[in-house]
């Protein structure tokens, strides 16, 4: 019986609760250390290139299924300049979006955990006493200053302190990302209120309005009033823009903002962005699976394939020096208004599922470029340029040569 | 970077699968549904609970021989009864201290002992005995309920859901009418009106309760009916019935082939559910004394013998108490399973 | 003040009046009497399918007697024919009736209005007891591989049911069949008895075309067949589709929202727009010499990947309108950056501009 299991490639019953065993003992233990009050200076760290906003430093996310454990995000590192645009780029499994749900630690327990690495940002939070208070100013206000969180090592209950407020997030789904109950200008005041304190209703609605005004809506009160069914999506991605903005934030993740609308309204969301990366002062982190998008938005890419950083570059070296051969691959297969060939180029072969991966290249079987080495262990990052990174055996030759 | 440049390969010739596919291990759809259904503590009590009942009601009366269903103890009783008189002659009182010795052919409402595990009960029936056999009966009864229940509604629902129109709205509003009836008032006029049969003989008293809960079947099927007909309502708006209606299959192979077996998981939950809430009814009506009559009997009319006499309620417990913790395990146990159940079939529905 | 006021009579005398309600009564007389001319036309014996001014609309609004007040048109006067082998893609965002349009051809909606020819049959009134016959004959492949397959069953009961409700081969033969199906496909033997949630999307994808192609279609309807799938993944499947066409001559109608891909694969493309036909015409005119304003709007929307070319977009303003209220006149110059007065109110004809090459639009017919 079992053995019939395995051949058909389904798990024996004794493997499955091993899995459950060992899952139950590392979630406990995650989930006790994402739960549990700690000091600031338990989280408090530093840059390692004052001019980032965002390092992630091998970074790991797993989730522990019932099926084994999935490495979502393995060991993933990559900076994010002051006033740049990064875009992440791969395909579906990848683990772009863990990486950025990483950053806002909305990752699903017990389930989803981080399971180790460092996320350091640069946090323009309250100042605090030894005791932790809040230092407060003569005039009431409160007293701010440049810190640098490890968000990684934060305990769930500090995460306030960033997330909405440093760090904000636009989602794919414009449709079911606003509450269909409250008016837009509810939902819009609500992040004033949260995030800046003292605010009164009028000071709420004014801020709003501009939010509305920024993101080129041009009926602010009619919208402001507005229900979320009464929007288009378009428009409610703007909304969703605006209260990304609404508490000025240093960082903005936008998570695949244009896949679900239409050409023409993903041109304009897209020129939108565009603008306001030049208005206000922050950085956004662009996460979608269109090379065309990321070609017009970013400024540096990351290719991610399979939980890992194959690649990454300025967008200039990505798209006119691809080295990688998935990077090549997804490039060619990517069908064009220009192109004019009779068949399309693809990349053979399934996105691998994450579970149980070898340690040899994950690439290996769907690429058809490989060496020797390729079978052996997985390739380490290589530096091509200042910039430019690479893991793949292909160029480790090279680099041993020179 | 030219010797980089990828050679364009024949593309129709491209390999499927790949080794790191082929390392993907599964669970198959079997443990999937054994594990979710095994991960909660309280679905494998209820599983315990259920299974536990089912041998003692059934498997029970084939190990315990030395009672049956409908023997008296005859081993006969002695009672006691002392009474006292007194009566005046000539100023001076006398008391007359009395004793009674009956002899009774029934033993009944002995304690339990090593006769009698249970006692006997107040007509001299052996409690863990009756236990038994009415246990048989409570649950035959609620599993014929059920399962009239739910056919009548997968049908009701089936015909509502598949063809909408107008012949879901007459469907509906039946179903409407139907939930706005009470039930148990409505059981006992019914009862009464039996009453007049059983005496006039068109009806025997024991075919009281399956009457009744046959009435119950018509009165709640409109449950189901909703849910199967919700649930149809929704599959037949995904792409793979778009699919069957496209591939030009007939009308009743879409709806028991493609319809029903989507929709059978909520049943199943929904039937060990309903389990639970049929063996109280039965109990409720044989409380009120419309269920089995003696020599037959089940859990609810074990209870029942309190109403007639205040002494077993306070102080023979060992009559009434084992037929109440037997109906409080099976309706818990149901339950749990049919929780495990939509946990295990319905990974949507939970949390 | 006297300026001003010159200004505004100019106006008023250079602005053509439009009466609204006349016009529309000019156009609707106009295009019955072409369809009653086209209905009257003998069917084309090349063609596989041949749709004529076909309509669908959906009641919004009916009284308590059950009469219509209010209907949404989803497809609107569509006209077209296919050859076996060929492939038509239509083109068109969101609410514009592409995927109505591909469900009423295959009478999965029935239509409101037109012919429907297939194979030298007008099966526009077909019941659906005929019907059952004809669907065998053309299928359709849907865009969300997750929900067109059916939860409960093996791949291979998926594969193997449509072959043996239409006796495609002997029962013995079954299996066989469906497993050389099945690598025609791309999928590997032991798929057989596994479960469609085991299957990634590309592969999900593969299933569905197998199990549409199962029946020896003609005619298959894709559905925005890759639109959910990875670009990688994307390509492998339109590669598929591009060979299976080859090997059984089948014709496609490919509905997509991406111009890209749609060019990729088609021979004739259509550009829909609110439930009507913008532009029809051979890829290479339609990709050469683009002549509606929504058209090469669309081409230019598409970012490019490549960071150098920045492209010059045709800026179109606002959101799509509801398609349960379209504009008066021609359905797009709420959007369009060179609409004119007399687009607010009449309704351009759709008119053949080159040889085979059609598109309703007031500024061509200027020219």
């Amino acid at each position: 019986m079992s053995k019939e299991k395995k051949a058909r490639g389904y798990l024996t019953g004794r493997e499955i609760r091993a899995i459950a065993k060992a899952n139950k003992a590392d979630m406990k233990r995650l989930e006790a250390y994402k739960n549990r009050k700690a000091d600031e200076e338990e989280f408090l760290t530093e840059m390692k290139d004052p001019s980032n906003i965002l390092e992630i430093e091998d970074l790991h996310t797993y989730f522990f299924t019932e099926q084994g454990v999935v490495k979502a995000v393995n060991g993933v590192s990559f900076n994010i300049p002051k006033n740049a645009t990064v875009g992440i780029v791969g395909e579906s499994g990848c683990g772009k979006s863990v990486t950025s749900m990483s950053v806002m630690r909305l990752i699903q327990g017990p389930t989803g955990q981080i399971y180790s690495g460092s996320i350091r940002f640069k946090a323009h939070d309250v100042a605090r006493d030894a005791k932790g208070k809040p230092i407060k100013n003569e005039d009431g206000t409160y007293a701010t200053e440049d810190k640098t969180y490890d968000i990684a090592k934060m305990p769930i209950r500090e995460i306030h302190r960033i997330r909405g407020k440093q760090i904000a997030m636009i989602f794919q789904e414009p449709m079911t990302s606003l509450n269909p109950v409250f008016t837009i200008g509810q939902q819009l005041d609500e992040v004033t209120f949260i995030h800046t304190p003292g605010a009164t209703k009028e000071s709420a609605k004014a801020r709003s309005i501009e939010m509305l005004n920024l993101v080129g809506i041009a009926m602010p009160e009619r919208v402001y009033a507005a229900f979320p069914h009464e929007l288009s999506g378009g428009m409610r991605q703007r909304v969703m823009i605006a209260m990304a903005l609404a508490a000025d934030p240093r960082l903005i993740i936008a998570d695949e903002p244009t896949t679900a609308l239409d050409v023409t309204i993903q041109a304009q969301i897209l020129d939108l962005l565009r603008d306001l990366k030049d208005k206000i002062d922050g950085s956004i982190l662009l996460i979608t699976h269109d090379l065309g998008v990321i070609a017009e938005m970013a400024d540096y890419v990351v290719v991610m394939y399979a939980g890992k950083v194959i690649e990454q570059g300025t967008v200039e070296e990505i798209f006119h020096n691809p080295l990688h051969p998935y990077t090549i691959g997804l490039q060619k297969s990517k069908p064009t208004l220009k192109s004019d060939d009779e068949a399309l180029f693809n990349i053979p072969g399934n996105v691998p599922n994450p579970v149980d991966m070898p340690n040899y290249c994950y690439f290996k079987e769907r690429c058809d470029k490989c060496v020797k080495a390729c079978s052996g262990d997985y390739p380490c990052m290589v530096q091509v340029s200042p910039t430019h990174y690479v893991a793949c055996h292909l160029y480790d030759k090279e680099e041993n040569h020179g | 970077m030219d010797e980089l440049e990828l050679k364009d390969k024949e593309v129709v010739e491209e390999s499927v699968d790949t080794p790191l596919d082929k390392n993907v291990r599964l669970m198959s759809p079997t443990q999937m549904l054994l594990r979710r259904f095994f991960r909660s503590k309280l679905s494998i009590v209820g599983l315990v609970m259920v299974i536990s009942l089912f041998l003692f009601c059934f498997a029970g009366p084939l190990l315990y021989t030395a009672w049956g269903e409908t023997e008296l103890d005859k081993s006969g009783k002695t009672e006691y009864a002392t009474s006292e008189s007194t009566y005046t002659v000539d100023g001076v009182t006398y008391t007359i201290h009395q004793t009674t010795e009956t002899h009774l052919v029934d033993n009944f409402l002995s304690s339990p002992d090593g006769i009698h595990p249970l006692g006997t009960d107040d007509q001299g029936y052996d409690v863990l005995a009756r236990l038994m056999y009415g246990g048989r009966v409570s649950l035959i009864v609620s599993f014929m309920t059920v399962f009239l229940l739910t056919i009548f509604g997968v049908l009701m629902g089936g015909i509502a859901g598949y063809f909408g129109g107008w012949i879901d709205n007459v469907i509906m509003r039946i179903c409407d009418v139907l939930m706005c009836l009470p039930g148990i008032p409505i059981l006992l006029i019914i009862s009464s009106a039996m009453d007049g049969w059983v005496s006039l003989g068109m009806m025997e008293e024991n075919w009281r309760i399956y009457i009744l809960m046959l009435f119950l079947t018509f009165i709640s099927w409109p449950g189901t009916a909703r849910l199967v007909r919700g649930q149809i309502l929704s599959l037949r708006e995904q792409e793979y019935m778009v699919a069957a209606e496209a591939m030009g299959y007939s009308v009743s192979r879409k709806i028991f082939k493609h319809l029903v077996p989507n929709v059978m998981p909520q049943l199943i939950v929904q039937m060990s559910l309903s389990l639970g809430s049929m063996i109280l009814y039965e109990a409720t009506l044989s409380y009120l004394n419309m269920g089995i009559k003696a020599p037959f009997t089940a859990w609810g009319s074990m209870i029942n013998i309190i109403t007639t006499n205040q002494d077993i309620l306070q102080n023979h417990l060992y009559v009434w108490v084992p037929a109440g913790v037997c109906i409080v395990v099976a309706v818990l146990g149901f339950n749990f399973v049919g929780d495990g159940l939509r946990d295990a079939l319905d990974p949507k529905a939970r949390r | 003040m006297a300026d001003e006021k010159i200004i505004t009579e100019q106006a008023a005398d250079v602005a053509p009046v439009y009466d609204d309600a006349a016009e529309e009564a000019a156009f609707k007389a106009a295009r019955q009497a072409q369809m009653e001319e086209d209905f009257a036309k003998p069917f084309d014996p090349e063609a596989i399918l041949e749709v004529r001014h076909l309509r669908k609309c959906f009641p919004l609004k009916k009284t308590l007697g059950g009469k219509v007040t209010k209907e949404l048109i989803a497809v609107d006067d569509i006209s077209f024919k296919l050859k076996p082998g060929e492939t038509l893609g239509i083109v068109g965002e969101s609410g514009c009736g592409k995927t109505t349009m591909g469900r009423a051809i295959l009478k999965l909606h029935q239509p409101s209005g037109g012919q429907i020819i297939f194979n030298g049959e007008d099966i526009t009134n077909y019941k659906s007891s005929q019907m059952r016959e004809i669907r065998k004959q053309m299928q359709i492949i849907f865009q969300d591989p997750y929900s067109s397959l059916p939860p409960r069953s093996t791949v291979g009961g998926i594969l193997s049911e449509p072959v043996e409700v239409h006796k495609i081969v002997p029962k013995a033969e079954i299996k066989d069949y469906v497993l050389e199906l099945m690598d025609k496909c791309g999928l590997r033997d032991y798929y057989y008895e596994r479960y469609p949630h085991e299957f990634s999307g590309g592969q999900r994808q593969r299933i569905c075309i197998a199990r549409a192609l199962s029946v020896n279609p003609k005619l298959v309807v894709c559905d925005e067949p890759v639109s959910a799938l990875d670009v990688s993944i994307q390509a492998q499947i339109i590669n598929l589709l591009k060979d299976l066409q080859k090997q059984m001559n089948l014709a496609y109608i490919f509905i997509s929202h991406d111009l890209s891909v749609v060019k990729f694969i088609s021979d004739k493309i259509g550009v829909m727009y609110l439930g009507a036909m913008m532009e029809f015409g051979n890829k290479k005119d339609i990709f050469e010499n683009p002549l509606h304003p929504y058209t090469k709007a669309l081409f230019s929307a598409i970012p490019h990947p490549d960071p150098d070319v920045k492209m010059q977009r045709i800026p179109l303003a606002g959101d799509i309108p509801s398609p349960a209220n379209p504009p008066k006149g021609c359905r797009f110059h709420t959007r369009c950056p060179y609409a004119k007065e007399i687009c607010k109110h009449v309704t351009p004809t759709y008119k053949e501009y080159e040889e085979g090459h059609f598109a309703a639009c007031h500024l061509l017919e200027e020219e």
